[in-house]
């Protein structure tokens, strides 16, 4: 004989329940909805087999307003225009990206070239000058020519000549040199 | 209720992705989830159109961003985050329109053709109606739980909530729901 809860009370206990139970059975949960008692309790329960006649109406009614909607046939197709353009769109930026690293490049380069020469030509000359005054001013032995006018016997030139080129060469090296390394201590 | 997709059925994609093989990959996971996005687009923005569009700009996103997926959430949940983040900005984008144009509830013809009153069918409508007056959550999730054939996982893993939340949401749901249709029975009864 089914039953039916009798106060207000009892019936909110027995929604407390009942109710979570009833949807997860109705949902195929099994386990959650601890089937075999369930199913026992709503054999013998009115209330419950309202609810669930309630819930089944309710399960269709659901169904019904809410079908899966579909895309559009060409939604594959509008997308993969997308993506091309986006490719494009990313060639497009890398080829940029290079060409503007490559500018940068050779900007920075000759940049360096610039203050290079700007330190190393002042600083070759400097280098010469210093060497012919260090050269006239501290070689009062004459030792240098001596071993100027021994080495232009031997090649077969002029001794001041030879003296002054490798004065001058010497000079030009070690300022030029020292220029290099200041001009890149300065970058 | 069925079963969702196991978060190992990505493991093709994901070893493609390591690879780099972006475009290879890219045509894997559209057809697995195309849909799925599309429906909780749907479910979201509740226009056909906008959620079509969305779904486009989802899977533009996804195939920009597929190169940086470091894997360190599922794909599919990553995608999920990215459609749920795409429509709150369609959603906050359409809001001042609609209250400028004073048309509060401007969603699809389509929807409002389900909804439309069908003098043999009076359920569907009295339902469409009432899931209106549902709380936007409850709304969501009942919606999407019945496009997705009743899969507890999949309206989940969509929603990014816990399995128990959402079975807790669509239950109070339910329940809201019967409350409602008994409380428009009694109106029109006149009790």
């Amino acid at each position: 004989m089914p039953r039916k809860p009798a106060s207000p009370q009892s019936l909110a206990e027995h929604h407390l329940e009942w109710n979570d139970r009833l949807q997860d059975w109705l949902d195929g949960d099994v386990e959650a909805a601890d089937g075999d008692v369930f199913e026992t309790h709503l054999r013998d329960c009115t209330l419950c087999q309202q609810r669930l006649e309630q819930l089944s109406q309710l399960e269709t009614a659901l169904f019904a307003a809410n079908p899966a909607p579909s895309l559009s046939t060409s939604f594959d197709a509008r997308l993969f225009e997308q993506i091309d353009a986006v490719n494009e769109e990313q060639r497009a930026a890398a080829r940029q990206r290079v060409e503007q690293e490559l500018q940068d490049n050779l900007r920075a380069l000759s940049r360096s070239w610039r203050r290079t020469w700007a330190f190393v030509i002042p600083g070759m000359i400097g280098g010469i000058v210093l060497a012919f005054a260090l050269i006239g001013y501290v070689d009062t032995l004459g030792l240098t020519g001596q071993l100027a006018a021994q080495g232009a016997n031997d090649l077969g030139t002029n001794a001041t000549t030879l003296q002054a080129a490798l004065t001058g060469l010497m000079g030009a090296t070690i300022g030029g040199f020292m220029a290099g390394w200041i001009a890149k201590g300065a970058d | 209720m069925t079963l969702g997709a196991a978060p190992q059925a990505d493991a093709d994609l994901q070893a493609l992705l390591q690879v780099k093989k972006y475009r290879e990959g890219f045509a894997l996971l559209l057809p697995r989830y195309r849909e799925k996005v599309f429906r909780l687009s749907f479910s979201m923005l509740r226009n056909h159109a906008m959620a079509e569009d969305t779904t486009q700009d989802v899977f533009l996103r996804v195939w920009r961003a597929l190169p940086g997926f470091a894997g360190q959430s599922s794909l599919s949940t990553w995608i999920y985050a990215i459609t749920r983040n795409a429509c709150l900005s369609e959603l906050r984008k359409k809001r001042p329109t609609v209250s400028m144009n004073g048309d509060e509830d401007e969603y699809d013809a389509e929807v409002a053709a389900l909804a439309s009153p069908d003098p043999d069918d009076s359920a569907t409508v009295s339902v469409t109606q009432l899931l209106d007056q549902l709380p936007e959550r409850y709304r969501q999730a009942v919606t999407l739980f019945y496009m997705e054939d009743k899969s507890y996982e999949l309206t989940a893993e969509s929603l990014g909530l816990p399995l128990g939340t959402v079975k807790a949401l669509l239950h109070r749901a339910r329940k809201r729901l019967i409350e409602l249709t008994r409380e428009s029975q009694n109106a029109a009864s006149g009790c």
